[in-house]
This record gives structure tokens, C-alpha cells and sequence, in this order.
């Protein structure tokens, strides 16, 4: 008996379940998060002050959500430890705003070189779930809604961070990396490949984030 | 659950612990609609010894479809002459669950409700337990234990105010695992409990050296969690044949042979296996009809189990 199947209070069917009542509960907002998403690459290609911030709003607005409506309202229903989990997207949104919005030390731009294609491909990655659950046996409601829930935002965070002109600072990574060893941790424990797989590229994007963010701009 | 006041003490336990190789003999481990149940050693009463386990099972949150199907559980489980219900706080939603399946099937008087208080601090011990009798329906537990031992001689004290004040029937500890023996032990020694709960089952047999002889003893109920190791037993046992002697024990199925293994030890008082699925409750409960193994055969059932 692995060590998480001996603390986490759900199996396989029920982390399913989870996020199918979870994407039905919000449904549209999946669709919102989506262009919202959109609206945050666009804003990287055309970069202001008003939209640095705007984008650390956005993404500080995700991590909100996935916190509190995800994590609290919903997944601590089942397991105890989303509450902790909720408590650190809530951290991370507070982190975004006081760096991104407060501090201004977010800049971003996003160039048509070969880290901007990075950047989209990872930021693609990030929304794919939904799309690629067919592909891997689950429904659509199955699967982790970007913007919506830690895992897809994780990984989209530190795509728009690759993005950054100047370093991020480092406690951005911290709570993505936690996340990605929590909640993947747990998909690879319950035998869901394609969750475990997010919490993997999160873990790579923040490897790579911490260091080439900043760089050769 | 009430039943009859007839007091089991210490010495008749010891000696129901002598007279084991005859058990599969005793009528007295048997009631009238031929169901096994076993004495609470504090009071006599008596329960049936297959109870019901919600860890993950009954963890389906407030999906309407699934929990129509827990009730369904429910409701074959008590069919089927099933008495414990055990839950906690700690496995998410079970509690809100099992309470919408009793209120749905108008709260079947066989119920002995057990759950568990596992917070830090005795303040907050107290609101769970509250908020359990909400989740639950109940004014009343039968039984509230201190869930793995967490701050348990703060819990015990609350437990034992409500005990006195008639809130609860019964108090007691959990453990899981195998894990914490040795604290458990020294509160079976130490404490006024009426129920503990450890893992037991053919292949985690360390109970059998301390816990289970200390249990009986000290005239305390024996709660076995996990008797399936959590499915993984049967996914070991499930490729092989059952022997030809599981005819003897009674059993027809390798979950019938793994829980008589369980609830024929003397000093055990209830198992409580864990399912979701009606036929599996069915398959289960057939268990607590039938012969029993004595030692003999609990020893050759073991050996037969470990061999696989």
C-alpha cells in the first residue's frame, strides 16, 4: 500500500467524479477562463505597464479561483488536505498581486523567437487537457479546466513567467512546484497518467523558469 | 441499537479465548435469525460482527446518483442483518452521506452508529463531534472514538463527560495499519475504553500477539478495519481457487473465507469491510451465516493465504 493511498481518502472513480461535478458546477466558466487566457497571450505580444499588470491580475485571478472555489469549495469536500492546497493558491494569488501589481516587477514580452514559441506551446499545454481527454479514456468533464483549477494554471504561470523580461522573483515558483508534487503526486497515485503528466511539466516549466526567465532580453 | 443487558466480564471472555477450537460449536455466538453477533464485553449487548467501513466508498460528496447508490448499500447491508456503520470526519464526505442514506431509509433501528473525532485540540473535537451528530441525523452515537490516537487524552476526557451525561454510549481509539501498538496498548492498560479499533486480517496478523489477547483481557470490544487490506487481499487471493476446506469454515467466496478468518477470533467483536457495490454487501454478509473455523482451521486458512 503506497503511502498515498494510505492518507488520501479517494480513488480513482471518486477524483473523477470530482472534477465532473466541479466542471459542471461552473460550466460556462471554462469558456471564460479560455479567453481570458487568449486575452493574457495577446497582451504579452503588446506589452505596457497597464498590461503587466493586467496580466498579474488575470493570473492572480486564476489562482484565486482554483483556491477558493476549487480547493475549498469543492475538493475539500473529499479530502481534507485541499484545504491546505486551497490555502497556497490563495498565497500564490496574493504573491502575484504583490508582485506583479503593488511592486511592478513583473514585464513581460513575448517575441516570435524560439522561447516565445515556448511559451505558447506551454501555454497551449495547459489548456489541453479538456481536448486531450478523449484521447486518454476520460470525458471532457473529466479532466482539469484551465484557469480554473492548480494544476492547468501552475503550468500556464510559469509559461507567462518564461515570458518576463527581468527574473521573476523566485517565491513565484515556490507554490507552483508544491502544487505539481502534491496534486501530480496524487494523480500518479490514483493511476491517472495524463494528470500526473501535468504535475511533471509544471515541475520542468518551473526548472526552466528559474532559469532562463529574465535572460537575453 | 439495544440489546439484551446480559453482562460478558472478564472471565467469560477468557474463557470464550479457551474454548475456541470449539466455536464453530458454540450456539451462543449465534442469534435467532442465525446471524453471528458478539457480546460488547462492557455491557453484554450484542452486535452483529460484520459492520460496514466508509473509508473512499462512501466518499462520493453530494452527487445525487452516487449517493442513491450508497444507499442502496445501505439498505442491503441492514437487509442483510448489518448493525455498525463506522465513518469519521477524517475521510471527507462519508459522514454527510451515510446520513442521507439513513434519513432516506427512515433510520433502520439495527444502526450501531460509530464514528471517530480526529482534530488537534480538544475545542475543536467538540464542534466536530457536534457537527458529526448534524451530518448523521443523530442526538445519539452509540460509539465516538479518537480517530489514530490524535490528541487522544484530550478527546477521552471530552468523551467521557458525554458519556457520563448520557450523549454517547460507548467511547474508544482507532489505530490503522498496524501502526502506534505500543501507545495503544498502554491505553487498553491504562484507560477506561470500551471499544478499540486496529487492523487485522490473514496476512497482518501482529494483533494476534498483544492487542487481541490484551483486548479480551482487559473486557474491551475489538473493531477490525481493513480486512481486505483495502482490496489488495483479494486481488492477491482472487486468481487461485478457494481450497476445498474453505467448505468447512463455511465460506463459498474468498471475501466469505477472508472475513470468517476475522470475526472467528475470539476476541473480536466486529469487521468492518468497506464496499460500494450491493452484490459485494451481499456477498460479504453471507459471511456472518454458517460454521466457523476454529483455531486449527484459522491457522491452516492463514498459512493457505500467506502461501499465495
Amino acid at each position: 500500500m503506497t503511502t498515498v493511498e494510505r492518507l488520501i481518502p479517494i480513488d480513482r472513480d471518486i477524483y473523477q467524479s470530482i472534477f465532473t461535478g466541479y466542471n459542471g458546477a461552473i460550466w460556462p466558466a471554462q469558456l471564460l477562463a479560455l479567453a481570458a487566457g487568449i486575452v493574457v497571450l495577446l497582451a504579452l505580444l503588446q506589452p505596457s505597464p497597464e498590461r503587466n499588470r493586467a496580466v498579474a491580475t488575470a493570473l492572480a485571478v486564476f489562482w484565486a479561483w482554483s483556491g477558493a472555489a476549487f480547493e475549498i469549495g469543492h475538493h475539500a469536500l473529499y479530502n481534507w488536505g485541499a484545504w491546505v492546497l486551497g490555502a497556497l493558491c490563495i498565497l500564490q494569488a496574493l504573491l502575484l498581486v504583490w508582485a506583479g501589481i503593488i511592486r511592478g516587477r513583473l514585464d513581460f514580452w513575448l517575441g516570435f523567437d524560439r522561447r516565445g514559441f515556448l511559451v505558447l506551446a506551454l501555454a497551449l499545454a495547459s489548456a489541453l487537457p479538456p481536448l486531450a481527454a478523449s484521447v486518454t479514456g476520460r470525458t471532457f468533464a473529466e479532466a482539469q479546466p484551465f484557469g480554473l483549477a492548480p494544476l492547468p494554471t501552475a503550468l500556464f504561470t510559469l509559461a507567462v513567467l518564461l515570458a518576463a523580461t527581468a527574473r521573476p522573483p523566485r517565491y513565484l515558483l515556490a507554490v507552483p512546484v508544491l502544487i505539481a508534487v502534491a496534486e501530480g503526486g496524487l494523480a500518479l497515485g490514483l493511476g491517472v497518467p495524463a494528470d500526473a503528466a501535468l504535475g511533471l511539466s509544471v515541475l520542468v516549466t518551473a526548472g526552466l523558469a528559474f532559469r532562463m526567465a529574465g535572460s537575453g532580453r | 441499537m439495544n440489546g439484551p443487558a446480559a453482562r460478558i466480564g472478564r472471565r467469560a471472555v477468557v474463557a470464550g479465548l479457551a474454548a475456541a477450537p470449539a466455536m464453530a460449536l458454540l450456539p451462543s455466538f449465534s442469534r435467532a435469525d442465525g446471524h453471528l453477533t458478539r457480546p460488547i464485553p462492557k455491557s453484554g449487548e450484542r452486535i452483529p460482527a460484520l459492520g460496514l467501513g466508509t473509508w473512499i466508498t462512501f466518499n462520493v460528496g453530494d452527487d445525487a446518483k452516487l449517493r442513491a447508490a450508497r444507499t442502496e448499500v445501505l439498505r442491503t447491508f441492514f437487509e442483510a442483518g448489518g448493525g455498525m456503520v463506522d465513518s469519521s470526519p477524517m475521510y471527507g464526505s462519508p459522514e454527510a452521506v451515510i446520513g442521507h442514506g439513513l434519513k432516506a431509509l427512515g433510520h433502520p433501528k439495527g444502526l450501531f452508529s460509530a464514528t471517530k473525532v480526529w482534530t488537534p485540540t480538544q475545542y475543536l473535537g467538540v464542534k466536530q463531534m457536534q457537527r458529526s451528530e448534524e451530518l448523521w441525523g443523530l442526538k445519539r452515537f452509540d460509539l465516538f472514538q479518537v480517530h489514530n490516537l490524535l490528541d487522544w487524552e484530550a478527546h477521552l476526557e471530552t468523551l467521557a463527560e458525554w458519556k457520563a451525561s448520557g450523549r454517547v454510549r460507548y467511547v474508544g481509539i482507532t489505530t490503522s495499519h498496524g501502526s502506534r501498538h505500543d501507545e495503544m496498548a498502554e491505553i487498553i492498560r491504562s484507560r477506561p475504553i470500551d471499544f478499540v479499533q486496529f487492523t487485522y486480517n490473514a496476512v497482518d496478523r501482529e494483533a494476534e500477539a498483544r492487542l487481541l489477547p490484551l483486548a479480551a483481557d482487559k473486557g474491551i470490544a475489538v473493531i477490525i478495519n481493513r480486512p481486505f487490506q483495502r482490496g489488495h487481499l483479494i486481488e492477491r487471493v482472487a486468481r487461485h481457487p478457494l481450497p476445498a476446506f474453505a467448505a468447512e469454515a463455511g465460506a463459498r467466496t474468498w471475501p466469505q473465507f477472508l472475513l470468517k478468518f476475522v470475526i472467528s477470533h475470539p476476541a473480536v467483536t466486529c469487521a468492518i469491510p468497506a464496499t460500494s457495490r450491493v452484490d459485494h454487501m451481499r456477498e460479504n454478509m453471507a459471511a456472518l451465516s454458517g460454521p466457523l473455523p476454529d483455531a486449527a482451521l484459522r491457522t491452516r486458512m492463514a498459512k493457505h493465504v500467506e502461501s499465495l
